[in-house]
């Protein structure tokens, strides 16, 4: 489901396997979700390691907007407000094509949402975006979802 | 056409006073039945403030009908009653009228009949899933439709929500209530969405919808809400509204992101369809009309409204199919020709 | 006429430098605008310079947008025409034979100055065609964009044209060719190509991290 970017020096893969390795359907669930203690006693008993492991909920709880407002500060991002999820752009980018993780139209959505895990998940494939312009001319709302690309490769840097 | 029996107009919506104005100022004489105590049907009902798309107010719509039907000399109002029953044949129909307050029936002459008994909002306390007449702040387009027409949107305790939800499709395109879909909702949600935001723009809108369908020029609305207004949109269903004590904790699924969300509002605005009425119900046992299997009123051929199969008997309005004011004004000027038209021929 | 006597070398050196800092200047405060971190002065080490010579140049994971061969052809033209142009400029200027003077087309690295700028020139006027000639791409660019393009290919133009032409014209082309040069430089911090070098040195900072 999520690739693992080449670049990426953070978990190793093999640390993110070994976690909750146990758990039924494991490939269903985020490492990130998963909390397996090294050292956690309750009310006198050990539960370290497997047996105080817990799943959390990837129930979505806000509507951030503050990454929104910022997006539309900078200058391709401007027209961000106007997309309605058509998905054009994806079904044009070529990039997407290649690394279905690079999708512009939900990169937009949970940007406009701001709902922060997925962003997490996302951000760092929004630098794949190689400037083609094709999202722009095929978006019907003219959303320039190029610049919001660029408007977007630039917040993400802020450390959001 | 004097000699000739009047026309039956029943109900008194928008169908039914555009087709007694049409026939009255083509000289022809209308009885003009409404079940309630006012003339406009849902508009005047549900207190309806403005149309889509261009927020005309209803009084500027409805206002010249209802003038002309209560000025002309060619029209017999009665308000508070009903038809209760129907026999004879064209050009001397006889219809028995009871008023509902007094039960006094008296029997009248009809050349010829429109029906126009229009339709009833869906009753979201069938759905639970939105706690509608359980939890406080959760009301229907039509609530919201009376509120703005006094400028003033409330919670039960008197605040002003600052988060709304709007929740598409409630009593539509479901089997388990109404499979069909009810072409308006979208739209009006979305004026109305428009209207909350002019009242209270500090406040933010989420409209959760499966799609939208704002059709022809009604579009704009749709973009004038995203593009003018920062009204948010998103796709997917609610599955739960239950009240924590002082907000409303919304549950749903968000399509796009394939993940649930929860989120607290201040108040929630279900898009509830239109359905037929008792009225329509009534009218099609009376006068012997049949329905399809939703219980609209069927024509006989599904493109031409107005041709019942029975002659004499013509169909307008949202009794038919849903349909929007404008659509429905049109019905009831198509089903008035028709009287036209055949009253001309009993003349000959 | 000896251009080197109406454009002294001194002079040239000066308002080269100078529109360079300048665009350097400008480029450094609108990225601090941005609020972000300022990636070509990470990327000053030799790990760095491998990463660049291989994906920017040898184009090693660049280039996904091949579908379009035309635009695909038109963008490596003017990288690579603006690439060699540099180098030989820099060598012109080094070996004093004449960045900053006109070379008879004879010496090869004259030959070479000059298909450099004919690249720019026609990878720039043919990107800057394509958005011309199509309705729905001329609605979406933006101001940016079309000064780059216009500013490229007669940049490019005069560099290619002006070794041909003596007198009056000769001097004419060359004295628009580092007008253009200079206005590039002005304008290049304020477009898109600027967020390309920012983007592109922050790709080659992680790339040249990574690769350790």
């Amino acid at each position: 489901m999520r690739k693992t970017h080449e670049g990426d020096a953070r978990v190793s893969e093999k640390e993110e396997k070994e976690k909750g390795r146990f758990i039924f359907e494991r490939g269903y669930i985020d490492s990130e979700r998963i909390i397996e203690p090294e050292k956690l006693e309750l009310g006198g008993v050990d539960m370290s390691g497997r047996w105080g492991t817990l799943v959390l909920p990837r129930t979505i709880e806000q509507f951030d907007h503050t990454l929104f407002e910022e997006v539309k500060k900078l200058p391709g991002g401007k027209n961000i407000h106007r997309c309605w999820q058509c998905g054009n752009c994806t079904a044009v980018c070529p990039v997407a094509h290649a690394h279905p993780e690079f999708n512009p139209r939900y990169l937009i959505h949970i940007t406009k949402m701001g709902y922060k895990t997925e962003i997490k998940k996302f951000k760092e494939y929004v630098y794949l975006c190689s400037g083609c312009g094709r999202c722009s001319v095929a978006c019907p709302r003219d959303v320039d979802p190029k610049g919001v690309m660029s408007a977007l490769s630039i917040l993400f840097q802020r450390g959001v | 056409m004097i000699g000739l029996n009047p026309v039956l107009v029943v109900g008194a919506g928008p169908a039914g006073l555009s087709a007694a104005c049409d026939l009255s100022q083509a000289g022809v004489r209308v009885l003009l039945v409404e079940r309630r105590e006012e003339l406009g049907g849902a508009p005047a009902r549900w207190k309806y403030h403005t149309l889509a798309p261009d927020f005309v107010p209803v009084s500027r719509v409805l206002g010249p009908l209802i003038e002309q039907v209560t000025k002309s000399e060619l029209v017999e109002v009665k308000k508070g009653c009903v038809v209760e029953s129907f026999r004879g044949s064209v050009g001397d129909f006889e219809v028995r009228i009871t008023e509902l307050k007094t039960r006094r029936s008296e029997t009248r002459r009809v050349s010829c009949v429109v029906v126009a008994t229009g339709f009833e909002h869906f009753d979201a306390r069938v759905d639970p899933r939105y706690g509608y007449g359980r939890v406080p702040d959760v009301i229907g387009i039509n609530e919201l439709e009376a509120m703005l027409s006094q400028g003033r949107v409330v919670k039960r305790d008197g605040s002003a929500p600052k988060r709304i939800a709007f929740v598409f499709c409630v009593g539509s395109r479901d089997r388990s209530t109404n499979p069909w879909c009810c072409t308006v909702c979208c739209g009006v949600s979305i004026k109305q969405a428009i209207e909350l935001k002019r009242i209270l723009p500090d406040s933010q809108i989420y409209m959760i919808y499966m799609d939208v369908r704002t059709t022809g020029l009604w579009e704009k609305l749709y973009w004038d809400s995203m593009e003018k207004f920062g009204i948010n949109y998103i796709r997917g269903r609610v599955g739960e509204v239950y009240h924590t004590g002082q907000k409303l904790l919304v549950k749903g699924e968000d399509t796009l992101v394939r993940g649930p969300f929860e989120a607290l509002f201040d108040m929630v605005v279900l898009a509830v369809g239109m359905e037929p009425g008792e009225g329509t119900r009534q009218a099609a046992s009376i006068f012997g009309l049949n329905t399809n299997e939703y219980g609209f009123l069927l024509p006989r051929t599904p493109n031409i409204h107005y041709d019942s199969g029975r002659e004499g008997v013509y169909l307008a309005g949202s009794c038919v199919a849903p349909m929007s004011v404008e659509e429905a004004i049109s019905d009831g000027s198509a089903a008035a020709m028709q009287c036209v038209k055949l009253m001309k021929v009993m003349r000959a | 006429m000896d251009l080197n006597s109406v454009f002294p070398r001194e002079l040239v050196t000066v308002l080269v430098v100078l529109f360079g800092s300048l665009c350097f200047a400008l480029f450094y405060f609108r990225v601090r605008s941005w609020k972000v971190p300022f990636y070509p002065f990470y990327v000053v080490s030799q790990r760095s310079f491998k990463v660049f010579v291989e994906n920017f140049l040898l184009l090693k994971r660049v280039g996904l947008w091949c579908e379009e061969r035309a635009h695909t052809l038109s963008r490596a033209l003017v990288l690579y025409g603006f690439f060699a142009l540099f180098v030989c400029s820099v060598a012109n200027y080094a070996l004093n034979t004449s960045a900053l003077t006109p070379l008879k087309p004879q010496n090869p690295l004259a030959i070479l100055s000059d298909a450099s700028s004919a690249l720019v020139f026609f990878g720039g006027f043919s990107l800057l065609l394509r958005r011309l000639l199509n309705k729905r791409r001329r609605e979406v660019t933006h101001a940016d964009v079309w000064c780059v393009q216009a500013l490229l290919s007669v940049f490019g133009a005069t560099g290619a044209l002006y070794p041909f032409f003596g007198g009056f014209v000769g001097i004419t082309l060359y004295a628009l060719h580092f007008v253009f040069l200079f206005l590039l430089l002005l304008v290049a911090p304020f477009t898109e190509l600027a967020f390309l070098v920012w983007k592109g040195s922050f790709l080659i900072y992680k790339e040249s991290r990574v690769s350790a």
